[in-house]
């Protein structure tokens, strides 16, 4: 059986004692964004360690509605188990328990189609994608009662404009050979290649300038991020294996990734997924390859570079919005910052509150948008206090939803990609 | 197949159904007073308000959330009128499952009455509502240069309201006392549904009983506390912590009385022993000499400059008495780090032993290093890890017996322990719970403290205020046998 030995196979192997590694102290509810928005001990890691028990113990109690509801409560941002004094793995547990649920229950309809149109090749999606540019266009540029309706049905003035052509559509691989032979490849994301295209420009450019040969593999796609956080192993798994397939060669030094929560999962998440199978091996060494935008540019000392630079008259200030896959998942705070720091266009400004989450959690900001809104107007006001013009992030989903945050609620500040930032100074200098 | 859901000894069933499980009738009752998203039966909400921080879960029939004094005071007619249990909850972060449903019926959560109502920079006293986390609470005053002392280590999560009923302690208690000292008054939900406010916002007042004392500590039993008034404090200007090792906790207990004796009154002092250490280290980074076999951390506060030169007398005087290694702090980060770590030693323990009895026994100062070695020598002697560290500036120390439930033998031989380390304490001189309270965990050893005149006084108090027996049934009294 292919099932045995492995924890991804069998997600309910070592549940129970993963679970009952919480002794329900209750520190989690001092750092869960959910739990302080919401109020209730459901939405904290201590009480979905006793709901997973309980439902261990007897699963007739629960509807399993009730249950998924609970445990879909939840953004994956890990501060509980990061804040655990007894190191118990909630985030684990839920992502475990929705495996289970997802295979018992099966998805609710909508989590299936999210998660089913993720998984699907370019070839499948960029049509439809296109199909919705289309229908966006008209919506936005030309109706004014269906743009009120969109506005009013996704609770924001401000959506995200799909891009044509794609990223991958419009940009080249490198033509000139790296420094010494350096070669790095990219990984953009969804949101990147669909939405900011710009963003993955800028990326592709900075490395250039940097001296290396950039190859952009044209079969990429979703990170399997989203998938493996509603609990489809199956479609997060093929994910994985797509991704294995496309960059899984020896021409390049390093996956670079934009996106900070797509490097999360791509550097940390493949191999618990492929754990016993015959791709376990490739996980491994590709993971140690895969890294996230600014680490990497930080590690070659683009920060030197731009200190190089004169003194220039300053445009304003910029401060640093922790994404929670990137402080939290990945553990970095100090490379953005050092980057930003050696900005000669705009000074770096700390501000109050700088890791507190935006509310996306990917999908979440979907299934929850009530939740996602009253977690992010803490960030909200950190930004309105903070004196800074430009808020600078590293993962697509803040950079959505902060966008989205500022627009609506007419805060006259900007959000970027530090790429963005990166790449406008980088330019000026080059010239 | 798995674990049943119901940790406790008792037939659940059973003691429910004498109460009566909530009818239709009182089920809709409840719902048309707090409305479908204040009270809620559904079985995640349930599970997830069945237990506190003992790890014990009971299954409750209801969960309520109100947000006045006026909806605890419906509540709690109701429960009368029908004769339901009800179980007043903080944060549910209790050592003794002062807050668990043992009986079912509704737990009445607080967390919704979660305002600072009002802080006076002139009285000294500010107004707040029980579900006000105190952590937040004491950042708050913070930032008018006021103090609220009381810091139990769950306090970046627990309620105020909670410790107000459980008079929690912490580590500060031998400078700045407990919450006890700092609750000028009180408006209480009796449990037949009478809204009482006593006390006052002045630090003298002798008019009366003092109801409020009697309120403060009772577990939840004696009345629903829905706003208290509290006193206040100048901040310390700063404050220091001095971390030091010692090869016995002879010679840190030694280093103790002679801080105290030259004259420093410090913050806090808190004594860890070599069991407690290896295990925090388990999972946090501490760095120890080899030969340590125990840890002391010490706080002084005041003025900056008086702090320091206390600092630097404290190690000084450590060093004397044969610490192995002294490290003073040099900033606010480095002590709360340090602090951070000494709070984590409780919850680090479930990595020897999923289960535990943990005990907060007293003892007079001048019997800490006797005691804590009499409690080793008695985990030894029934072969049960067992833990001790506390707050060795009032004596306080916690013991914890570690056991695996599921190995039966050790579990009886973990009670044994635990009943021996009460009977050494009280033998001591000593008290049987100082800040955790007494709950379900501890009711047995009641009398062994509490003499039979006094314990009958206490349950005439509490047959008076709660004739039918609603309010947190089953916590405190020691259950009569037969």
């Amino acid at each position: 059986m292919r099932e045995k030995g492995s924890t991804s196979r069998n997600p309910l192997e070592g549940l129970e004692e993963l679970v009952s590694r919480c002794v329900k102290c209750g520190r989690c509810r001092s750092v869960c964004p959910v739990f302080q928005a919401v109020g209730r001990e459901p939405s904290v890691a201590r009480g979905k360690m006793a709901l997973i028990e309980a439902a261990l113990g007897n699963p007739m109690a629960f509807s399993s509605e009730e249950l998924e509801g609970a445990l879909s409560l939840c953004l994956l941002c890990g501060r509980c188990t990061q804040n655990c004094p007894n190191g118990a793995k909630a985030k684990e547990a839920v992502e475990r328990a929705r495996i289970l649920l997802a295979r018992h229950g099966g998805l609710p309809l909508f989590k299936r189609s999210v998660s089913k149109v993720a998984s699907l090749d370019r070839k499948r999606r960029d049509p439809l994608v296109r199909s919705l540019a289309g229908l966006q266009k008209i919506i936005l540029d030309h109706g004014g009662f269906q743009r009120g309706l969109l506005f009013k049905l996704t609770d924001s003035k401000w959506v995200p404009k799909i891009q044509t052509p794609f990223f991958l559509d419009r940009s080249r691989d490198s033509v000139t050979d790296g420094i010494g032979g350096r070669t790095v490849a990219l990984f953009v994301g969804c949101s990147i290649h669909y939405l900011a295209p710009h963003v993955g420009e800028a990326a592709l450019r900075l490395l250039e300038t940097l001296g290396f040969r950039v190859r952009i593999p044209r079969e990429q796609g979703c990170c399997g991020l989203v998938s493996k956080a509603m609990g489809d192993l199956a479609r997060a798994r093929s994910l994985a294996e797509r991704f294995i397939e496309t960059f899984g060669r020896d021409e390049w030094e390093a996956i670079v990734v934009p996106c900070a929560s797509c490097a999360f999962h791509l550097s940390r998440g493949l191999v618990p997924l492929l754990e016993g199978t015959g791709l376990e091996h490739s996980a491994r060494s590709i993971s140690l390859k895969t890294v996230e935008m600014s680490s990497f540019l930080a590690e070659v000392g683009l920060q030197e570079i731009l200190k190089a630079h004169p003194e220039r008259e300053r445009l304003g200030l910029v401060t640093y919005h922790d994404p929670c896959h990137m402080s939290v998942g990945l553990g970095k705070r100090k490379e953005p910052r050092a980057l930003l720091e050696a900005l000669s266009r705009y000074s770096y400004r700390e501000m109050e509150g700088a890791d507190l989450c935006c509310g996306m959690g990917g999908s979440f900001r979907i299934f929850h948008p009530r939740v996602s809104r009253t977690i992010s107007r803490k960030k909200l006001s950190a930004i309105e206090e903070s004196q800074a013009d430009v808020i600078a992030t590293t993962c697509m989903g803040c950079w959505l939803q902060l966008n989205e945050m500022v627009q609506t609620r007419h805060v006259r500040k900007s959000v970027v990609h530090l790429a963005e930032l990166l790449w406008d100074e980088l330019k000026q200098e080059s010239e | 197949m798995k674990r049943a859901l119901t940790d406790g000894s008792m037939d659940l069933e059973g003691k429910s159904q004498m109460l009566g499980r909530l009818d239709h009738g009182t089920r809709r009752k409840l719902l048309k007073l707090l409305g479908k998203e204040n009270f809620r039966t559904d079985f995640a909400t349930r599970v997830s308000y069945g237990f506190d921080a003992t790890n014990k879960v009971y299954l409750p029939d209801g969960v309520a959330f109100p947000g006045s004094a006026q909806e605890v005071s419906s509540i709690l007619r109701l429960a009368n009128e029908r004769s339901f249990p009800v179980i007043p909850r903080g944060a549910g972060s209790g050592f003794t499952g002062g807050a668990v449903p043992i009986e079912g019926g509704v737990v009445l959560s607080t967390e919704r009455m979660n305002r600072i109502l009002s802080v006076s920079r002139e009285d000294l006293v500010a107004v707040v509502q029980p579900g006000v986390v105190t952590g937040e609470f004491q950042k708050e005053v913070a930032k008018l240069g006021l103090f609220f002392p009381p810091d139990p280590a769950s306090v970046e999560f627990c309620t105020i309201g909670g410790n107000v009923a459980e008079c929690a302690g912490g580590m500060r208690a031998l400078k700045y006392g407990v919450t006890r000292d700092y609750v000028l008054g009180l408006e209480v939900v009796l449990p037949t549904g009478e809204i009482v406010r006593t006390g006052g916002r002045t630090v003298k007042n002798v008019v009366g009983y003092d109801l409020t004392r009697l309120m403060v500590g009772s577990e939840g039993t004696l009345g629903v506390i829905t706003e208290i008034t509290l006193k206040l404090i100048p901040l310390p200007r700063a404050r220091s912590t001095v971390l030091s090792f010692f090869p016995s906790v002879a010679s840190a207990t030694q280093a103790v009385s002679q801080i105290l004796s030259s004259g420093i009154l410090p913050s806090a002092m808190e004594i860890v022993d070599r069991a407690s250490l290896e295990c925090v280290a388990m999972s946090n980074p501490v760095d120890y000499p080899q030969d340590t076999g125990a840890m002391l951390l010490v706080e002084v506060d005041g003025p900056e400059a008086a702090t320091k030169e206390e600092a630097r007398n404290v190690a000084e005087i450590s060093r004397e008495v044969s610490a192995l290694r002294v490290v003073v702090s040099q900033d606010e980060k480095d002590s709360e780090s340090l602090w951070k770590l000494r709070r984590a030693i409780s919850p680090s323990l479930a990595r020897l032993r999923p289960h535990r009895l943990n005990e907060d026994v007293v003892v007079p100062r001048s019997k800490l290093a006797e005691a804590m070695e009499t409690f080793r020598k008695i985990g030894e002697e029934y072969g049960v890890p067992l833990t001790t560290f506390g707050h060795a500036g009032d004596g306080n120390i916690h013991v914890n017996v570690l056991y695996d439930r599921s190995n039966e033998d050790e579990a009886t031989r973990a009670e044994k322990a635990a009943r021996r380390v009460m009977e050494a304490t009280v033998a001591l001189g000593g008290s049987l719970s100082g800040e955790h309270g007494i709950g379900i965990t501890k009711s047995q050893f009641l009398p062994l403290e509490v003499q039979p005149e006094a314990l009958e006084l206490m349950k005439k108090v509490k047959s008076l205020l709660d004739p039918k027996g609603i309010l947190n049934p089953g916590k405190i009294f020691p259950r009569d046998k037969g």
